[in-house]
């Protein structure tokens, strides 16, 4: 067990499908239909669907504001919300920026710790008695309603925000960790155990790699819920931010600030969204992501 | 790591068989423990003794809940037994028993890996040469007419060929011993034929020590050197039947009066043994 080989897909890192292995394979037998890759025309349509559906909305909101003369305080309609994010471009990309670092951050924080967590609470039955029932019931306090206790805590800076950021989003990242380590049946832990696995091998190469498209759906989740944690917190106490933004243009009755603002967190909201969603590609291989979703429809 | 390397004759291995037992069972049963504070032991095994020879094939036929799964465990040593003992090759099994292959009912491959290295997760966890196990790897899955497939994903294979990967990667490190859960279970009828037909013809080739648990007495009879018949639970020997039929056999021996003998004969002990009630 000690002079192990590594090889292209190891350490639960299932990757590189497309790397030859060493050795004579392959030689000269015509594989039977081989395919290539499927990404093909079908899919880059769909992705193009999208992005006409969206315009198809903003059209018919446009319509709709115009048609019956809705005053912009009630709604805005794209056209001036396009204006005033253009007119206070330098402001928004300002108050962008501290929004998107609190975020990311507390979402990081999130998921590394959501993950570990899980990982601990699964394979460590102290863990599971002591610290898994205080996990739970710290989800039963509403995070909204304590949030300004965060604020005395650590300041009105950065630090409360991705606090709350990453209070949000870490539970759901737990939990699907854990669920998706303890979905393994008991003949697959007994194949590995009849190859001499110890318990770090099953791990590696069978409980995380198993676990991880219930992992990314965690991280998704919790991906959406650090940019409500984020605004929430801004809306507490703040002085810049979209979410401080938002608060501060109502105040002011100013609805196409505040439809800019909301535009605009949900542009990064949908961005990070997709950048998680993506980065499963550098964990699983691509073929397997694409059939699931052929079955399952994630958009 | 040895190629695979058939043996040139049967008749070696069959003298072999009688100098050898390979696995040795004596007084073995298994009770499982209720975990609930009033719940009910459940005696899956009762005490029995089997001795299995080197270079034979075993089937074990019987209903489903007669104890053939715990049996398969307890040899692989993958759960502790009550009482008795088992040794393999004269070493008792206490843990896991590693020198062996083993094939479920599920094939369980591991659906982020391609095919290839579905077969050499075998490799990699016993952390055996990679090169080495790679074209032993290859020279497999052409055996079971999968070259080509290498590089695909278990989800972009049929059920009998998911299954066929699976006998290959219980195979990729050579053991002499291999122990089969329901394999062709779930498969249907026309592929688990096709299967039984190309493992017939695939065990012929190095005539390892096969141990095969099926609930298929068609299937038992048809594979088995001995088919050892179970009692409904808790799971004893009712009988061992030798199978005088010879090798290789073709779908057609089932349709022979000799053949029918056996099936009628394990069918009056299933009707005996009360798992089957007479008409
Ligand atoms: N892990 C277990 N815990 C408790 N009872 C079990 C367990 N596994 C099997 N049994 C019981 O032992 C009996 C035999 O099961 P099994 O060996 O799976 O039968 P078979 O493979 O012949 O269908 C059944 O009654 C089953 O309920
Ligand atoms: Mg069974």
């Amino acid at each position: 067990m000690s002079t192990r080989t590594r090889n292209h897909a190891d350490a639960g890192h299932p990757g590189a499908i497309e790397g030859k292995p060493a050795g004579g394979l392959d030689k000269g037998e015509a594989p039977p239909m081989r395919r290539t890759r499927r990404r093909g025309a079908g899919r880059g349509f769909r992705r193009f669907y999208s992005v006409i559906a969206t315009i198809v909305v903003l059209l018919i909101w446009e319509g709709g504001v115009r048609l019956f003369a809705v005053p912009a305080l009630i709604l805005p309609a794209p056209s001036v919300v396009f204006a005033t994010l253009w007119e206070r471009r330098d402001l928004y990309i300002a108050f962008s920026v501290p929004t998107t670092i609190e975020i990311v951050i507390g979402f990081f924080v999130a998921a590394v710790a959501g993950i570990l967590l899980g990982i601990l609470v699964s394979f460590s039955s102290f863990a599971r008695s002591t610290f898994y029932p205080m996990l739970i019931s710290s989800q039963l306090i509403p995070k909204v309603a304590i949030a300004p206790v965060f604020v005395i805590w650590f300041g009105t800076g950065l630090e409360s925000k991705v606090f709350i950021a990453f209070l949000i989003a870490f539970f759901p990242i737990m939990i699907s960790t854990m669920v998706g380590l303890q979905a393994i049946e008991t003949d697959m832990v007994k194949l590995f155990k009849s190859m001499g696995a110890s318990s770090t091998t099953t791990f590696i190469k069978l409980r995380l790699p198993a676990a991880l498209p219930n992992i990314f759906a965690g991280m998704k989740i919790g991906m959406t819920l650090a940019v409500v944690g984020a605004i929430v917190a801004e809306f507490v106490a703040a002085d810049r931010g979209l979410g401080y933004y938002l608060l501060y243009a109502n105040g002011q009755l100013d609805s196409p600030g505040v439809f800019g603002a909301i535009m605009l967190l949900t542009v990064i909201g949908v961005i990070l969204y997709y950048l998680v969603e993506w980065s499963q590609h550098l964990f699983m291989p691509s073929a397997l992501i694409r059939a699931a979703d052929l079955t399952q429809a994630t958009m | 790591m040895d190629v695979l390397r058939p043996s040139p004759s049967g008749v070696v291995a069959a003298e072999i068989t009688i100098a050898e037992p390979m696995v040795r069972l004596r007084g073995v049963s298994k009770v499982y423990r209720s975990l609930r504070r009033n719940g009910t032991d459940v005696e899956a095994l009762r005490p029995l003794d089997l001795n299995i020879a080197r270079g034979e094939f075993v089937t074990i036929v019987g209903p489903s809940g007669c104890g053939k799964s715990t049996l398969l465990s307890l040899i692989a040593g993958l759960s502790p037994y009550t009482t008795g003992e088992i040794d393999i090759g004269g070493r008792p099994v206490a843990g896991p028993y590693t020198d062996l292959g083993i094939v479920f009912q599920k094939d369980l491959l591991l659906s982020w890996r391609t095919i290839l290295d579905n077969v050499l997760i075998q490799a990699e966890v016993r952390g055996l040469d990679r090169r080495k196990a790679a074209a032993r790897a290859a020279e497999l899955l052409a055996l079971v007419g999968l070259s080509g497939f290498e590089q695909f994903l278990p989800h972009e294979l049929s059920g009998g060929m998911r299954q066929r990967v699976a006998i290959c990667r219980a195979l990729l490190h050579n053991p002499p011993l291999l122990l089969m859960d329901e394999p062709f279970a779930a498969l249907d009828a026309i592929t688990r034929d096709q299967l039984t037909l190309d493992f017939q013809r695939f065990w012929q080739r190095d005539r390892r020590t096969v141990v095969f648990i099926t609930h298929n007495l068609v299937e038992a009879v048809f594979l088995g050197d001995r088919v050892i018949v179970m009692t409904p639970r808790p799971g004893g020997i009712a009988e061992i039947l030798d199978i005088d039929l010879a090798r290789p056999r073709n779908l057609a021996v089932r349709d022979t009066p000799d053949f029918a003998r056996y099936t009628r004969r394990i069918h009056d002990l299933f009707i005996e043994t009360g798992i089957i009630k007479a008409e």
